[in-house]
């Protein structure tokens, strides 16, 4: 069989493309990774230039099987643009990294996930579903500390569980619905379910969201952008092809966006903080997609793509910092807006775009989200979403502005004497592309707008509207600034849902394991004493008649020197009788 | 207009307001722990299992 005959495509797979440049980074000796590493997502962005909603490439497993890798829409396309920015982006950001290894799988990583948004069928989806997780575990794992190891590990396990959960939910899919992909909203079934907690692990959703504030942070500088800008959002862009239209997944959506502010409130570590903002715009996201087609889904399509956007920069921000400092922590850290100009102002661009500031894109997409929640009627939540805005603006734009670069440190000689290390030109660029992003896309909306399934313009640039936003910062900000003291964050970790599977579940491990060997120890020591006594009784035959309780049989006894032979001679007649009388019953 | 910016602020102080409480004055006090609550165990489980195994941790190694 020749590869034309397995393989029938009109189009390249940028997927592909990334995963086979992945592999050659590996492959070839050392001098040759930054140029196929850089060149990888540039190729990959031309082959997803060229496909069209023509485009396709099936792959014949057998005469009666073939899967469709590439299934092209406008869903897709906006997925599929955000990916390829931001592979080019966080490829100049990193592309100054040492391991090879790293570089490889964070483009097969990139790569896999573009996999997903072009499934044509369930199976390439899960395919490439499951080879995101392990190349992502790498890139986690990659810098090889002992944290990261760790963290890398607990990844890979959360996401086993979650990628068997989708792959039982797809067998079962497939046995209902066939291989195409298509929304099962309304079907409350065990088929729903399993892929509904398939994805909602990768989509972090509560209590399946420890993973990314645990993983996450522990990754390099670079590992991080890429972990942040494709494993939940291809889990949204399949969350969109499923679940549109669940409508009570508008709550799952409003909690999670509380909940990620709430968090991000409480935490002092950049990167950790940033992946809590993660989940709180998810939750923007979800709440949008749970409103079915039009606003709904042009609502989630279009914050997804510009929070890869604004999040990666923060990211590239952070890593800045972290590159420059050697410190991941707020209160470790301040001060540093005039000794990192560049990075300052491009965070401050990127923390405004995150809040909804008007004329950065956060502002622009999060007008059609809101709109798809009000249209649907859902005032709580509308208020939950609001509230998390406000939330967001305190929690990042002022936060870390105030704490990290604008104000004073939270300890007065908190790197006062220290020496910063200049940030890479590379690094530089890559920020100030994301920023660039940010803006050009919130000065004009309807870049991204174009770009959405039905086209919907969410016309952001109102009176009213810019009016809301900065009214609701002027309240946030008075607020922060009347609980300045306890805004001031401390040396402290946060619990999250993984202390159930890192302290909880081990003490419930080690609380079974120890029962189960309390009761084989029991067991053990009764069969033990049976035995002694069965030994002891068995071998001295007479035992048995010297402590029995029946004073004519202990008086038969040998220890008993008293004994009266006639009532030995009777008792061996009596037996002698009955095994004559048993032996006559039974021949 | 201003009927609106009123709305709108009260919603923002309100908001912010309750997202302070729950955080800084309830979670605060429920799910904050020392940074090493998780590892502190973990690390002296591996010298534990190092010393078992006859293997001494490398010096610097994180």
């Amino acid at each position: 069989m020749t590869l034309g005959s397995i393989i029938n495509a009109n189009s390249l797979h940028p997927g592909l493309i990334m995963i086979g440049m992945g592999l050659l980074v590996m492959a070839l000796p050392d001098r040759f990774k930054r140029p196929v590493y850089m060149a990888a997502p540039v190729m990959a962005f031309a082959a997803m230039l060229t496909i069209n909603t023509d485009s396709m490439m099936l792959y014949t497993i057998s005469s009666k099987l073939s899967i469709s890798l590439i299934s092209f829409d406008k869903l897709a396309l906006i997925f599929m643009m955000a990916f390829c920015i931001v592979s080019v982006v966080a490829a100049v950001y990193s592309v100054n990294g040492d391991n090879k290894y790293e570089m490889g799988f964070s483009l097969m990583y990139a790569g896999c996930n573009m996999g997903v948004v072009l499934a044509g069928d369930v199976i390439s989806l899960i395919i490439f579903w499951e080879l995101s997780a392990l190349a992502s575990c790498y890139v986690v794992y990659s810098k090889r500390t002992r944290k990261s190891t760790r963290a890398a590990f607990r990844y890979i396990l959360v996401h086993g569980f979650g990628g068997n959960m989708l792959l039982v939910g797809i067998i079962s899919y497939i046995s209902q619905y066939g291989m195409h992909i298509t929304n099962i909203t309304g079907n409350n079934d065990f088929t729903f379910w399993m892929i509904f907690v398939g994805v909602a692990v990768n989509a972090a959703v509560p209590p399946l969201n420890s993973w990314m504030p645990d993983a996450y942070p522990e990754s390099t500088l670079g590992g991080t952008i890429y972990l942040a800008s494709f494993t939940t959002k291809s889990a949204i862009y399949v969350m969109i092809r499923f679940f549109a239209g669940t409508e009570w997944l508008v709550w799952v959506g409003a909690f999670m966006a509380v909940y990620g502010i709430l968090m991000a409130l409480l935490e002092n570590d950049l990167r950790r903080l940033f992946c809590y903002h993660i989940i709180s715009q998810l939750g923007y996201i979800v709440a949008s997609l749970s409103m079915g087609p039009g606003y709904g889904i042009d609502g989630a399509a279009a914050h997804t793509f510009n929070n890869i956007m604004y999040k990666g920069t923060l990211l590239m921000c952070a890593g800045a910092v972290l590159y420059a400092t050697d410190k991941r922590k707020i209160s470790d850290l301040g001060g540093l807006g005039r000794r990192m100009p560049l990075t300052a102002i491009c965070f401050m661009i990127a923390s405004f775009a995150i809040a909804g500031m008007p004329f950065l894109n956060g502002f622009a997409s999060k007008a059609l989200v809101m709109h798809a929640v009000n249209e649907g009627g859902y005032a709580l939540a509308s208020f939950m979403l609001t509230a998390a805005s406000v939330g967001t603006w305190m929690s990042i734009a002022l936060k870390i502005n105030y704490f990290v670069f604008w104000g004073k440190p939270v300890h007065e000689d908190a790197l006062k004497d220290k020496e910063l290390k200049p940030v890479p030109v590379n690094m530089k660029i890559g920020m100030v592309l994301g920023a660039a992003a940010c803006t050009i896309t919130g000065i004009f909306p309807q870049l991204v707008y174009r770009m959405t399934p039905s086209m919907t313009d969410g016309h952001p640039f109102t009176a009213e509207h810019i009016a809301e936003y900065l009214v609701l910062f002027v309240g946030g900000s008075i607020i922060f600034f009347l609980f300045i003291k306890k805004m001031r964050v401390h040396d402290e970790m946060s619990l999250d849902f993984d202390w159930f599977y890192r302290v909880a579940l081990d003490k419930f491990i080690e609380w079974l394991s120890k029962g189960i060997h309390g009761i084989f120890i029991y067991f053990d020591k009764l069969v033990l004493k049976i035995c002694q006594y069965m030994g002891q009784h068995l071998g001295n035959p007479y035992l048995w008649t010297s402590k029995s309780s029946n004073k004519f049989i202990r008086n038969l006894s040998f220890e008993n020197e008293d004994r009266l032979i006639g009532s030995v001679v009777a008792a061996i007649m009596i037996t002698f009788i009955c095994m004559i009388v048993i032996a006559g019953v039974v021949m | 207009m201003m009927h609106e910016i009123i709305h709108y602020l009260g919603i923002s102080l309100g908001a912010a307001f309750l997202l302070v409480i729950v955080s800084k004055y309830i979670l605060q006090n429920i799910i904050r722990r020392d940074c090493s609550y998780y590892e502190k165990k973990e690390i002296a489980e591996e010298n534990e299992m190092l010393a078992k195994a006859g293997i001494t941790q490398r010096e610097g190694e994180k």
